[in-house]
C-alpha cells in the first residue's frame, strides 16, 4: 500500500522531475571489457551509455581514464581514450608492461569518466587473473588436430594447468568467426579436429583462433595460429574481365562493324558533299563563260 | 499525267508561285493555331524540367510511356521519305514525281521531332554530353544516337539535292513576288546550278547514291530502335523479329502519313490536276501491301507468344486482351483489316476512302507502339508488388499529352512552313523538257 | 548446462566482434580486422616502458573509412567476391531490412531498393515471402546497356551506379529483369547530414532524375561491417559473406557457404535468364512462420498491406470484398 502511494506521488511529480533532470547531470551505465589478445597485448574497453528518455543511448566523444593499482593501492594512470560512435573507449597494454599483481595474484584495473555538467562521474573496477593459452597444430597424415594448452597464474605466482573451462575454436572471417567447435579443458589441455571443408587463401592459409570467452576472472583470452590446412577454393574473381558486353571495352567485332558501317556511310556523305562543291565550281565556271 | 507534256518550267513556276508568294488569312490562323499548341507543349516541357519527371505518369514499373511511343512513331513516319522516295527514285517510277517532295519533307521534319521525345525520357538533360564523353558502344542507346544523327545528315543531304534544281528555277524566275531574303536564299542554295551537262551528270549520280544510302540507313536506324527493346530480357520485347517488324510498321505509318498529307495539300493548294486519283491508288496499293506485311508480322509475333504460352508471355497476352482490349482491336485488327478491305476491293478505292484508311492506320500504328511499350512494362518477371499502389498504373498526364500535341503541331507547322519555302510539288519533275531525266534514261 | 548454453550463445553473438588480436592473426588471411570498433581510427597503446603511443587500429588508411571517392568506388575490395544467401523459410515480411535500408542510405520514402514480394509459384504451391535486393549479377544486363558507363561492375562483384555520370535514360531499369532499379522521379526529400560527400558506395546525397539500386552496402563492407539489411533482420533471414572465404553469416550464425547451399538446396532466382546473380535463395521448407504473419504484422499499416492486394493470399486472408 505504501509503495502504491509512493508510486502515485512519484508519477504526479514526474513532470517536475523531468524538468529538474534537464539541469541535473545524467547517471551513466558504464562497463568494462577485458581481452588478452593472441600476442599477449591486453585490451581494455569501456562503454558508456545514458538514458535521456526511455532508451539507453551511447555517448560519443567522452574521455575515459584507465588506471591500474600498484603495491600501495594507488591508482597509476595507464592512458586515456575517447568513446567512439558505439560509446566505447579502448586502450592496449603491451605484454611487457609491468603490472602489479596483488596477494591473490590478480591485476586490478580502474576506469573512470570525467564529471561534466551533463553526466555524472562513473567508474568501474576489474580484477583479472592472468592465464596463458598456447596453440599447437598437429598434422598426422590426413588427421589434423588443434591442441590447446592452458595455464593459469595462481595466487602463489605459479603457473598451474587450467581445467574445466570451455575453449571455443573458430576461423576468423571477414565479418565473423566461423566456429570449429568447443571443447572443455582437462588438466590444462584440450584438442579438436580441424575439418576438411574450410577454405583457405591461395596459399591454403587459414587462421585458427582459440579463446576463452568473457570469463568472470580471466576476461576474454585468445590464442591464434596460421595453418596451411585450408582447402583450395575456386577463386571467384573478376580481375581482368574479357570483352564481355558489360565490361568497359566493347567486343572487337562490334567495334569493327561500327567502324566499317560508319566509314562506309559517312564516306558516301563526304562524296556527295564534294560533288555539290564541284557542281558549284562548275556553275561558277559556267557563269564566267556566259559573261564572256 | 498530260500536265507534264504541256508545262514549261516557267509555266510551272507561275502556277505554283502563289503557294510561296502569299498566305491566306486562313493560312495565318492555321499557323497561329499550331504555334499556340507548340507553346503549350513548351509549357509542359517547362513544368517537367522544373518539377522533375514526377509530373509524368511514368513510375518505377512503367519507366517509359507516351514519350517513347511518340519517339517510335515519329521515327516511323520518317520512313515516308527514306523508303518511299528513295525506292521510287531508284525504280524510276514516273508517277512518284508530284509526291516525292512531300515524302522528303515528312522525313526530315519527323526526324527532327522524333528524337526530341527520347530526350524527354532522359532524367538529366544537363548531363547529356556524357554520351559524347563516355559513350559505350555496347549500348543500343549509343547505336541509336549514332544511327539517328547519321540518318538526319543523310536525309538532309538527300532532300537538299532534290531541292537543288527547284532552287535554281526559282532563282532564275525574276517575276517571283517573294521577300528579298527568300530570293537571296534561293540564290545561295542554288549553288550556281545551271543544268550544264557536267552539273547534271554529277547531280544525278550523287542523288542515286544518296537514295541508296538513305534506304540502307533508314533500315538500320529503325532496327537499332527495335533493338533497344529486344536486347532486353523483358517478355514482350525479347523478340528476334522486332527489327523487321519495326521497319515494316515504320514504312506502313510513313506511307499513311504521306497519303494524308497528299490529300491535305491537294485540297489546300488546289493540286487536283497534279496529284490525281492515280497517285492515291498507287500509294494505296503500297499501303495495302505494307499492311499485309504488318499484319503478318504482328500475327507471328503474338501467335508464337500465345501458342507457347510461357508464364510471362501468357501474362502479357492476358493483359493485352483484357486491359487493352479495344486498343488491341483497333491497332492489330482494324489497322490491318481496314486497308485490306477498302483498298483491296477496287470498288471501294476512292481518294476519300484511301485517305480515311490512312488516318485509321496512323492511329492504329500509334496504338501498336503503345501496346508494345507499356503492357510489357506492366508484366515483369517479378510481379508488380510492394510498390505504392498509386504508382502502379500508368496513364499519360497532361504534361505528356501537351508535349505529344505540341510535337504533332510542331510537325504540321514545320510542314506548312516548308511548303511556303519551296513549292510542295517538285517543279523540275513536272516539266517534260527536263533533259536530265531523258538523258539519264538513255544512259 | 544452461549456463553453458548461455555462454555459447554469447560466444556465437560475439562472432561478430572480432578482437583486434584475432584480426592481427587474421590479417594474414584477409588483411582487415576488428569490425567492432571500426569507426575511430586510433587507439592508445601503453608500451613496455610505460610510454603511451597511438597506433592504427588496423592497417587501413583513414581514407579507407571515409566514403570512397567515385574513382575509388570503381575498384572492388581486393580478393573479395561477395555473396548473399536469403533463407525463405524464415522470412515473415517483418520489413526491418527495408526500414534500415531506407534509413541507412537516406532514401526517400517512395524510393525503395529492397522489395519483399509475396510469391506463389503455381496454383497449388504455397505462397512465401521473397525479399529481393539487387542480385549484383555476374552478367549484368543493366551494365551492358548503359550508354555512358554510369553503372559498372567491380572486381568484388558489386554493381554500383555513379549518379554523377548517370543521364537518367532508364535503359538499365528495363534491362534488369528483376525490377531491382528505381528512379528518383523528383527531388529526393531527405535530410542528409551536412557536408556529406557523394560516393557511389553510399549512393547519397541522391540526385533527381537518376537511377538508384541496392549497393550491398559497399560503404560498410569497406569497414568489414555487414550490410544493413543483414543486421536489421530479426529472424536472421539474410546471410552475407565473401565467396572466396566460403563463409556466410547473418550476424549471429556463421556457416560454410558451400555446405549451406548443398544441404539446403540453395538456388538462384531465374537461373534461366543467364544473369548469374550473386544472391542465393534457400527454399521455404520447414518454415518458422505462417505466411499470413506477414500481413498481421502490418495490420496497423494499410499502405503496406495494400501493396499485396492483388495476390491470391491477400484475397484469401482478408476476403475478396476487402
Amino acid at each position: 500500500m505504501k509503495t502504491k502511494i509512493f508510486f502515485i506521488i512519484a508519477s504526479l511529480l514526474l513532470p517536475f522531475g523531468m524538468k529538474l533532470a534537464a539541469s541535473e547531470p545524467y547517471s551513466l551505465s558504464f562497463y568494462l571489457e577485458y581481452r588478452k589478445l593472441a600476442e599477449g597485448e591486453r585490451k581494455i574497453s569501456a562503454t558508456a551509455k545514458y538514458k535521456p528518455d526511455r532508451f539507453w543511448e551511447v555517448i560519443q566523444g567522452m574521455k575515459v581514464e584507465f588506471y591500474y593499482l600498484n603495491e600501495e593501492g594507488d591508482e597509476v594512470l595507464l592512458a586515456d581514450g575517447i568513446t567512439d560512435e558505439k560509446g566505447t573507449a579502448s586502450i592496449l597494454i603491451d605484454p611487457e608492461y609491468p603490472l602489479y599483481r596483488n596477494e591473490e595474484g590478480l591485476i586490478e584495473f580502474v576506469a573512470r569518466t570525467e564529471e561534466t555538467e551533463k553526466y555524472e562521474l562513473a567508474e568501474e573496477w576489474l580484477s583479472i587473473r592472468d592465464i596463458y593459452l598456447e596453440m599447437k597444430l598437429i598434422e598426422d597424415g590426413d588427421e589434423r588436430t588443434i591442441e590447446l594448452h592452458a595455464e593459469v597464474l595462481d595466487e602463489n605466482g605459479e603457473l598451474v594447468p587450467l581445467s574445466d573451462e570451455d575453449i571455443y575454436f573458430s576461423v576468423p572471417r571477414m565479418f565473423s568467426k566461423l566456429p570449429l567447435g568447443e571443447e572443455t579443458l582437462e588438466d590444462g589441455f584440450c584438442s579438436i579436429t580441424f575439418p576438411a571443408n574450410i577454405v583457405g587463401n591461395a596459399e591454403r592459409e587459414v587462421t585458427i583462433l582459440a579463446e576463452i570467452f568473457e570469463h568472470y576472472e580471466f576476461g576474454t583470452v585468445q590464442a591464434s595460429k596460421v595453418s596451411t590446412w585450408g582447402k583450395l577454393g575456386s577463386p571467384h574473381l573478376i580481375e581482368h574481365p574479357s570483352r564481355e558486353l558489360w565490361t568497359p571495352v566493347a567486343p572487337l567485332w562490334m567495334i569493327i562493324t561500327l567502324i566499317v558501317l560508319l566509314v562506309g556511310v559517312w564516306g558516301h556523305y563526304i562524296y556527295a558533299i564534294v560533288q555539290l562543291v564541284l557542281i558549284r565550281k562548275a556553275g561558277t565556271r559556267f557563269e564566267r563563260e556566259q559573261q564572256v | 499525267m498530260d500536265i507534264n507534256n504541256t508545262l514549261t518550267i516557267d509555266g510551272a513556276i507561275k502556277e505554283f508561285a502563289p503557294q510561296i508568294e502569299k498566305t491566306s488569312p486562313l493560312g495565318w490562323s492555321w499557323i497561329t493555331f499550331l504555334s499556340v499548341l507548340v507553346l503549350f507543349g513548351f509549357y509542359g516541357l517547362y513544368t517537367q524540367i522544373a518539377e522533375g519527371h514526377i509530373v509524368t505518369g511514368m513510375r518505377d514499373n512503367v519507366v517509359w510511356g507516351i514519350y517513347i511511343v511518340n519517339f517510335i512513331f515519329f521515327m516511323g513516319v520518317s520512313y515516308a521519305g527514306a523508303l518511299i522516295s528513295g525506292t521510287l527514285h531508284l525504280f524510276r517510277s514516273e508517277w512518284r514525281k508530284p509526291v516525292i517532295r512531300m515524302a522528303e519533307w515528312i522525313t526530315i521534319i519527323s526526324l527532327l521531332i522524333g528524337p526530341l521525345y527520347i530526350l524527354l525520357c532522359i532524367g538529366r538533360l544537363d548531363k547529356l554530353h556524357n554520351i559524347a564523353l563516355f559513350g559505350r558502344i555496347q549500348s543500343p542507346i549509343t547505336w541509336d544516337v549514332i544511327a539517328i544523327s547519321t540518318d538526319i545528315v543523310g536525309c538532309i543531304i538527300f532532300l537538299y539535292m532534290a531541292l537543288l534544281r527547284d532552287f535554281a528555277h526559282l532563282r532564275d524566275y525574276p517575276e517571283l513576288k517573294v521577300p528579298k531574303w527568300k530570293k537571296k536564299l534561293y540564290y545561295y542554295f542554288a549553288l550556281k546550278y545551271h543544268d550544264t551537262p557536267e552539273q547534271r551528270k554529277k547531280l544525278n549520280r550523287t542523288v542515286d547514291i544518296m537514295a541508296a544510302m538513305v534506304i540502307a540507313i533508314a533500315i538500320i536506324v529503325y532496327s537499332v530502335l527495335a533493338w533497344i527493346f529486344s536486347v532486353t530480357l523483358q517478355p514482350g520485347w525479347h523478340s528476334t523479329i522486332f527489327g523487321p517488324y519495326f521497319v515494316i510498321a515504320a514504312v506502313y505509318s510513313g506511307t499513311a502519313v504521306l497519303i494524308v498529307s497528299m490529300y491535305l495539300f491537294r485540297k489546300v493548294y488546289k493540286l487536283e490536276h497534279v496529284i490525281t486519283e492515280l497517285h492515291f491508288k498507287n500509294m494505296g496499293i503500297i499501303l495495302l501491301v505494307l499492311g499485309a506485311f504488318f499484319g503478318y508480322f504482328t500475327f507471328s509475333e503474338y501467335l508464337t507468344k500465345w501458342y507457347g504460352s510461357q508464364k510471362n508471355d501468357e501474362l502479357l497476352i492476358s493483359i493485352l486482351f483484357d486491359k487493352y482490349y479495344w486498343e488491341f482491336v483497333i491497332s492489330n485488327y482494324i489497322g490491318v483489316l481496314l486497308p485490306l478491305i477498302i483498298i483491296g476491293i477496287p470498288k471501294f478505292r476512292t481518294i476519300k476512302s484511301i485517305t480515311f484508311t490512312s488516318l485509321v492506320v496512323i492511329l492504329a500504328l500509334w496504338l501498336n507502339r503503345y501496346l508494345i511499350v507499356v503492357p510489357t512494362l506492366e508484366s515483369p518477371y517479378l510481379p508488380i508488388q510492394d510498390s505504392r499502389s498509386a504508382w502502379v498504373d500508368y496513364g499519360g498526364t497532361w504534361v505528356e499529352w501537351s508535349l505529344t500535341l505540341g510535337g504533332i503541331a510542331g510537325f504540321l507547322l514545320l510542314f506548312t512552313l516548308a511548303s511556303k519555302l519551296v513549292p510542295i510539288v517538285q517543279l523540275s519533275a513536272l516539266v517534260k523538257k527536263d533533259k536530265s531525266e531523258e538523258n539519264r534514261k538513255s544512259e | 548446462m544452461t549456463a553453458k548454453n548461455e555462454s555459447r550463445r554469447s560466444f556465437l553473438k560475439a562472432g561478430l566482434s572480432l578482437s583486434a588480436g584475432a584480426a592481427l592473426g587474421a590479417a594474414a588471411l584477409s588483411g582487415r580486422a576488428d569490425s567492432m570498433d571500426a569507426p575511430s581510427e586510433k587507439i592508445k597503446l601503453v608500451t613496455a616502458d610505460g610510454r603511451v603511443i597511438e597506433v592504427e587500429k588496423y592497417d587501413l588508411s583513414i581514407d579507407d573509412r571515409n566514403p570512397a571517392s567515385i574513382e575509388k568506388s570503381h575498384y572492388g575490395l581486393p580478393g573479395r567476391k561477395f555473396v548473399m544467401v536469403i533463407d525463405l523459410a524464415k522470412c515473415k515480411n517483418a520489413r526491418k531490412c527495408v526500414e534500415k535500408c531506407q534509413e541507412g542510405h537516406y532514401l526517400p520514402e517512395d524510393h525503395e531498393w529492397l522489395n519483399i514480394y509475396l510469391l506463389k509459384d503455381s496454383p497449388e504451391s504455397a505462397p512465401y515471402w521473397f525479399p529481393r535486393p539487387c542480385f549484383q549479377c555476374d552478367n549484368p544486363l543493366c551494365v551492358s546497356v548503359c550508354p555512358v558507363g554510369a553503372t559498372f561492375k567491380r572486381t568484388d562483384g558489386i554493381v554500383l551506379v555513379d549518379t554523377d555520370r548517370c543521364i537518367g535514360c532508364k535503359f538499365c531499369m528495363t534491362g534488369c529483369p528483376y525490377s531491382a532499379r528505381v528512379f528518383h522521379w523528383h527531388e529526393p526529400e531527405v535530410e542528409v547530414p551536412e557536408g556529406t560527400v557523394y560516393s557511389p558506395e553510399t549512393a547519397y546525397p541522391a540526385e533527381e532524375g537518376t537511377v538508384g539500386k541496392c549497393v550491398f552496402c559497399a560503404d560498410l563492407l569497406r569497414k568489414n561491417e555487414l550490410p544493413r539489411c543483414v543486421v536489421a533482420c530479426p529472424e536472421g533471414v539474410i546471410y552475407f559473406g565473401d565467396l572466396n572465404e566460403d563463409t556466410v553469416t547473418n550476424g549471429v550464425e556463421t556457416m560454410v557457404f558451400s555446405e549451406l547451399i548443398k544441404n539446403r538446396s540453395g538456388y538462384r532466382y531465374h537461373e534461366d535468364l543467364g544473369t548469374r546473380p550473386s544472391v542465393y535463395y534457400l527454399p521455404p521448407v520447414d518454415r518458422l512462420y505462417e505466411v499470413e504473419e506477414g500481413f498481421s504484422l502490418h495490420a496497423e499499416n494499410p499502405e503496406i498491406l495494400e501493396r499485396y492486394k492483388n495476390t491470391e493470399t491477400y484475397k484469401k486472408y482478408f476476403g475478396d470484398g476487402h
